[in-house]
């Protein structure tokens, strides 16, 4: 079982026979780990595609051609099944109690890659710059108006002075900071797991 | 026997938490002898005088019982060697056989050892050198990070009051850093095959130590909570765990806390087919693997002080229901019995108390039930670290772990296949998603803004400002949503982890999540272009 030369970094460096079962994790956290790769691919292949100006944002993001337009999709429902993977993982990991004493910061990590991906996803929404980005864009203004003393603050320095200055702050959020501390903070969230080795399974 | 390096994993998570000073979620080690009477409030009788008096000699048994149950590790240990190329080997020439053995008493350690060679099997599996290994050392051949391994040994010396040096002694004690050769050749699959039938010494039975229990009538006027504290649990546990024999036994919670105390279980005798009730401690003579086919089993009876899984659980330190897998795990792997599997777990790994307790000494087992027709005549006795060593080298250890030889375990090959298929699955899942339903193209941004274009993931926030004014909805309601996720295990204090005990919190986060998924899906049916309730 001692297994720390053999397995890779991303794994504990000790998984018990019982963890190993796919019904104790349903690999949950494996393919969110999976489908984030899949969005860091796809969207780094989309950014040669596509120009943050009001002008060729729409144009740029709704080509009419299979590779593209592929590469999109892929995109989209990766995000989107990352948002139901992570959730689901939460869940398992609340049901297995693996969020106590040691793991505890791991949690906390965990809920914060919970809004970054979420954070993510709206900002990739606004992207496209079609009625599903305006939509996106009026709730979150809501959400932002609505948060007491700072809101205005918060949604002004959001949205910009104009639109194009919406689109590119999203754009620069969605694809420069964001991704960089969901890495990192996923990074972490693996060293963690890693060193705290998989909770112990209980009796089932 | 996987499962019982994830023992080791685990007292080293819970000495390395608390050497960090964290929680560890798990169950605290007895802690009896730290009892500081100054630290009690006033009007609190002291544990020197008044009703939280413990009672004569159950410290001495606490101790005792840790202190074997750390000396069991030793096989342990052993077991999760992995000897590197560059680090001197320990030669059995340097290893001195002599050793201070604390837990095995010295006579009347009668065990069936293989007729054909046992000398050099003692040779091999005698205790490790200890006197003249340094920790840096005792670190390599562990295979563990020097630092673990010097706080473990910090926190064992602590907690048994000894010196650093008197604690790595007994940690290493029973740790044989030589394999043996057979499993060290170039063809580790080979060998491991061919050494199923000349495996140095077969596990052929079981030191048969002497059970001294503390009587009974010692630990009967205990209350449960006094108990829990000696031992260290948390109450709440205890009582659990006392419900729980008390209800398998059929006995009231007074018969089984007493029972569990005093190490003589009352209805054991009258439920013997239960195994759970009558398994064995340190059974006399159970071969788990005899050298001769032909050999007759012996009937294995319920002996004297026998002990069951409960009991051996408590003694161990390890969660009941975990050790009983374990144990079960066992007599799978060798082909034996439930009963026979756990006497020879606990048999060879923690004896339950020494003579020293010794306030009623139990029976000694009779020599003459100890080694029955199965034994070789002139069994060489062997000392109980030597029997467990033989336990070690047992055919399925060698096939088991074949970590040792280089390769990974079988755990992470399993692993690795369950990754495996899983991402396959999930790609092929997703590409045919994309496939099937490509990415929507609406119209471009412009005019008013189009409440049925809301993404699905903003709906229940798009719902909430249906619902509520906006406040609540835009800030209130999501930051109670925030804070309570991140608040979860500082709210949740409970260190048990078992779903079926913890219904009212995995209720209460059922409930939070199945919230958020009945907003979305309400928020869908709603929104413009959804598709409406049926009745509207």
């Amino acid at each position: 079982m001692t297994q720390e030369q053999h397995s890779p970094l991303i794994h504990p460096t000790r998984v018990g026979r019982y963890e190993v079962r796919f019904s104790y994790t349903f690999g949950l956290g494996g393919i969110s780990i999976g489908l984030l790769v899949v969005l860091v691919i796809t969207g780094l292949l989309l950014s040669f595609g596509y120009r943050p100006a009001l002008q060729n944002a729409y144009m740029d993001a709704t080509v009419q051609a299979p590779y593209p337009q592929f590469l999109r999709s892929l995109h989209r429902w990766s995000a989107y099944l990352l948002i139901i993977s992570s959730c689901l993982h939460m869940v398992v990991v609340f049901v297995h109690g693996a969020y106590k004493a040691r793991r505890r910061a791991n949690w906390v990590i965990g809920v914060v890659l919970l809004l970054g991906v979420v954070a993510l996803t709206i900002t990739g929404t606004v992207l496209p710059w079609d009625l599903s980005a305006q939509a996106t864009l009026s709730v979150v203004n809501a959400v932002l108006q609505a948060i007491p003393l700072l809101g205005g603050a918060l949604a002004k320095a959001f949205f910009g002075p104009t639109l194009a200055a919406t689109l590119l702050r999203a754009y620069v959020f969605h694809v420069i900071l964001l991704p960089f501390l969901l890495l990192a903070l996923t990074g972490v969230h693996l060293w963690r797991v890693r060193r705290d080795g998989l909770s112990e399974p209980e009796e089932s | 026997m996987p499962e019982i390096p994830e023992e080791l994993r685990r007292r080293i998570a819970v000495a390395r938490a608390r050497a960090l000073g964290e929680g560890s979620g798990e169950i605290p080690a007895a802690s009896v002898g730290d009892l500081d009477p100054r630290a009690l409030p006033e009007g609190v009788a002291s544990p020197a005088a008044g009703p939280t008096e413990m009672p004569a000699g159950l410290l001495e048994r606490v101790r005792a019982a840790r202190r074997q149950a750390i000396e069991g590790l030793g096989p342990v240990l052993e077991r999760n060697a992995v000897p590197k190329q560059n680090v001197p080997r320990i030669t059995p020439e340097r290893i001195p056989v002599t050793r201070t053995a604390p837990t095995a008493p010295a006579p009347a350690t009668p065990v069936s050892a293989d007729p054909v060679e046992p000398p050099e099997a003692v040779q091999v599996a005698a205790p490790a050198a200890t006197a003249g290994m340094s920790l840096e050392q005792a670190a390599e051949v562990l295979g563990m990070p020097e630092k673990l391994l010097r706080r473990s040994v910090d926190a064992k010396a602590k907690a048994l009051g000894v010196s650093f040096d008197e604690a790595l002694a007994g940690m290493l004690g029973g740790a044989a850093p030589e394999a043996p050769a057979a499993t060290e050749s170039a063809t580790p699959a080979a060998d491991a095959v061919a050494a199923v039938p000349e495996s140095p010494v077969p596990v052929s039975g079981v030191a048969p130590v002497p059970v001294a229990e503390a009587p009974s009538a010692a630990a009967a006027g205990m209350s449960l909570e006094q108990a829990a504290e000696a031992l260290g649990y948390p109450e709440k546990l205890f009582r659990r765990s006392v419900e729980a024999k008390a209800k398998a036994e059929g006995v009231s919670f007074d018969e089984a806390l007493t029972g569990m105390l005093g190490g003589v279980a009352p209805a054991t005798s009258a439920a013997p087919a239960s195994p759970a009730a009558a398994a064995p401690v340190a059974a006399p003579a159970t071969p788990v693997e005899t050298p001769a086919p032909a050999a007759p089993q012996p009937v294995v009876s319920p002996p004297v002080g026998a002990m069951s899984v409960e009991e051996a659980a408590v003694t161990l330190g390890m969660p009941e229901k975990l050790f009983r897998r374990s144990v079960e795990a066992k007599a799978k792997a060798l082909g034996v019995s439930f009963d026979q599997a756990l006497a020879d777990m606990v048999g060879t790994k923690a004896p339950v108390v020494p003579a020293s307790t010794a306030a009623a000494p139990a029976p000694q087992p009779a020599p003459a039930a100890v080694a029955p027709d199965v034994a070789v005549p002139e069994a060489e006795p062997l000392p109980v670290p030597a029997a467990a060593e033989a336990l070690a080298v047992a055919p399925t250890e060698a096939a088991e772990t074949p970590a040792k030889q280089g390769g990974p375990s079988v755990e992470a090959k399993q692993l690795y296949r369950v990754e495996l298929v899983t991402a396959v699955i999930s790609a092929i899942i997703l590409a045919l998603l994309a496939l099937a339903g490509p990415a929507p193209v609406f119209r471009q941004a412009g005019g008013a803004a189009d409440p049925s274009r809301i993404p699905w993931y903003l709906v229940w926030v798009a719902q909430l400002f249906a619902w509520m004014p906006r406040d609540t909805a835009g800030f209130f309601a999501p930051l109670l949503v925030i804070i309570g996720l991140f608040a979860v295990p500082f709210v949740d204090r409970n260190p048990e982890s078992n779903p079926s005990h913890r219904r009212f919190a995995i209720a209460l986060f059922g409930i939070f999540m199945a919230a958020l998924l009945v907003l979305t899906v309400i928020g869908l049916i709603n929104r413009p272009g959804g598709f409406g309730w049926p009745w509207s």
